[in-house]
């Protein structure tokens, strides 16, 4: 099974591009796809999940058409949104059993092994009889995660999952898809690079509708290898530095700043060497120092990437 | 099964509700005073409290207060999943359109007759306890009860209720179901007043009426006689049977319409 997307684009009536010529192949495992918020991850997202129509372009999942063939896909698809709601007075137990029934799982003995096996799962067993209502927002995540792995999809789409979620939980919930990783495709957005670092085999960035690099993250980092500057400086002397040298991130340490510069050779004595991690990676690539959409003139740098 | 599974969660979902209850309790009580409060008028003879007339008369005011005070329930059964935004979840299972329209529409069909139910119970209630004044009650007539829920009642709730989930599935809000419903009743009075007393057609306005409440009591209050109010069955008149024939066509072509323009998508 592999999930073929070519040439997606989409614009929105308000005159918004929300993805300019999307082409993908997300083969069975963990993917992640990662940009800032606003970059077209959740349209993305939302086509792939048989919600909207694209403007152009085609999907195709195994032998199935997305964009026409819905229901096909709707069979054998699991998708937890960035924002969903639940109905406030009605248990977790008999909303599940309700969309156990709906995904097809008829038979009443299965069902009910189905949907105990996923409350467990989701943590969720000691408060089924609850009111939905009445959950935090941890809690509504987890049962929209129970929902999205019923009858065992063969294509997750996760949208932002970790984003309300406590470490523990998140750590739990990326489990859970790598679980189900071994046999699907499981594509999952998010702004976290962690998410993608600990989770995910694949990777593709994505910024302003556009996808940016598409690698695996042992590899890109590895890529990376000797262009990874630092240097800790006051935060006033900030502008200067990014003016003359290919500043990609900032962080705050201790009151200071400390700068990462992309440079195929030392940028000066006051900077040392860093090992890359997918962070680097990635602000590389939001920089257009790495990738497909290499940024040209005076700042470019040869890459292989 | 899905079908089953649909109208079955959105039954008992909205039957758990207080608001629900609300509407079963209102009309009973409603019902039941309006028997023993509007029985008839002795002095000149006609229209006794349980006449098939009167009958129709309180299932007729019963029916508009229904029309405006429950079409929260096809509202809600249309438009629940988008307002509590569990609208993602719920389109991306394998269900087709028509299981889904049709359960949700059947659910909210079926409270509602069970809502109207509640009018003929109240007014046996009335005839069972006797609370009327003595001599106010005619002979026990169950046809008349009959006519009214089956003839009166259902088709009314049936074609009122596929416009209220109409327009609220279309419009994705539940409380258009509310103004279509104040706008139903307004506006069809409005017409069904000018076509049968300026246009002189009382036969086309009397079709126009879902609820029958111009024709019922702006009409045959006026033209029927003592002796035919206190025995005629509305529901067996000639144009009554039409109007009904032609409103659960209008519900049907509402639902057709839902179907084909109703959308899984965001």
């Amino acid at each position: 099974m592999e999930l073929r997307i070519l040439g997606v684009s989409k614009t929105y009536a308000n005159g918004v591009q929300a993805l300019k010529d999307v082409t993908l192949t997300i083969p069975a495992g963990m993917y992640g796809l990662l940009g800032p918020n606003g970059a077209g991850k959740s349209t993305l997202m939302r086509i792939l999940a048989t919600l909207q129509d694209a403007d152009s372009g085609s999907v195709t999942f195994g032998e199935i058409d997305v964009l026409t063939r819905k229901n096909e896909v709707r069979e054998t698809l699991g998708y937890l949104p960035q924002e969903f709601g639940v109905y406030p007075k009605v248990s977790a137990e008999s909303l599940l059993d309700h969309f156990a029934v709906l995904k097809g799982i008829t038979e009443r003995r299965a069902r009910r092994e189905v949907v105990e096996a996923l409350l467990r799962k989701t943590n969720l067993w000691d408060v089924r009889k609850q009111r939905l209502g009445g959950y935090s927002g941890g809690m509504r995540q987890r049962f929209g995660v129970a929902v999205a792995l019923l009858g065992n999809p063969t294509l997750m789409i996760v949208d932002e999952p970790t984003a309300g979620l406590d470490p523990a939980e998140r750590v739990r919930f990326l489990n859970l898809l790598s679980e189900l990783g071994e046999n699907s495709v499981v594509l999952l957005s998010t702004h976290i690079v962690e998410d993608v670092s600990e989770a995910c085999t694949r990777m593709a960035i994505i910024d302003k509708g556009e996808i940016l690099l598409e690698a695996e993250p042992l590899r890109a980092v590895e890529d990376l290898h000797g262009r990874i500057w630092r240097r800790v400086i006051s935060t006033d002397a900030l502008p200067a530095l990014e003016r003359e040298h290919a500043v990609i991130s900032t962080k705050l340490l201790a009151g200071r700043t400390v700068v990462h510069v992309y440079g195929d050779s030392s940028p000066g004595v006051d900077f040392e060497p860093v090992k890359p991690d997918l962070e680097d990676v990635y602000f590389s690539t939001m920089a257009r120092h790495v990738g497909s959409r290499r940024a040209t003139g005076e700042r470019t740098r040869i890459d292989e990437s | 099964m899905k079908l089953r599974e649909i109208f079955r969660f959105e039954f008992l979902y909205q039957v758990q509700r207080v608001r629900t209850w609300l509407y079963f309790a209102i009309l009973f009580v409603v019902a039941w005073r309006l028997v023993i409060t509007s029985g008839g008028d002795p002095g000149s003879g006609h229209a006794l409290a349980t006449s098939p007339y009167d009958i129709a008369i309180d299932t007729v005011i019963c029916n508009l207060l229904w029309v405006l005070l429950a079409s929260a329930v096809a509202g809600s059964a249309a438009s629940r999943d988008v307002q509590t935004l569990m609208d993602p979840l719920v389109y991306t299972t394998p269900i087709s359109n028509a299981d889904y329209v049709a359960g949700r529409f059947l659910a909210a069909f079926a409270l509602n007759a069970l809502i109207l139910l509640m009018v003929p119970a109240g007014m046996l209630l009335a005839v069972l306890l006797q609370g009327a004044e003595p001599g106010t009650l005619g002979p026990f007539r169950p046809a008349s009860y009959l006519s009214a829920y089956f003839i009166q009642a259902l088709p009314t709730a049936f074609a009122v209720s596929a416009i209220q989930f109409s327009l609220a599935a279309l419009n994705r809000r539940a409380v258009m179901s509310y103004v279509g419903s104040v706008f139903l009743v307004i506006f069809v009075s409005i017409i069904g007043g000018v076509v049968i007393n300026l246009l002189q057609r009382p036969t086309l306005g009397r079709l126009l009426d879902p609820i029958g409440y111009i024709t019922v009591i702006g009409v045959l209050s006026k033209t029927w006689t003592p002796i035919e109010k206190n025995t005629l069955l509305i529901g067996l008149q000639g144009w009554m049977l039409a109007n009904r024939i032609l409103w659960i066509g209008i519900g049907l072509a509402v639902l057709a319409l839902t179907h084909r323009r109703f959308r899984h998508v965001r």
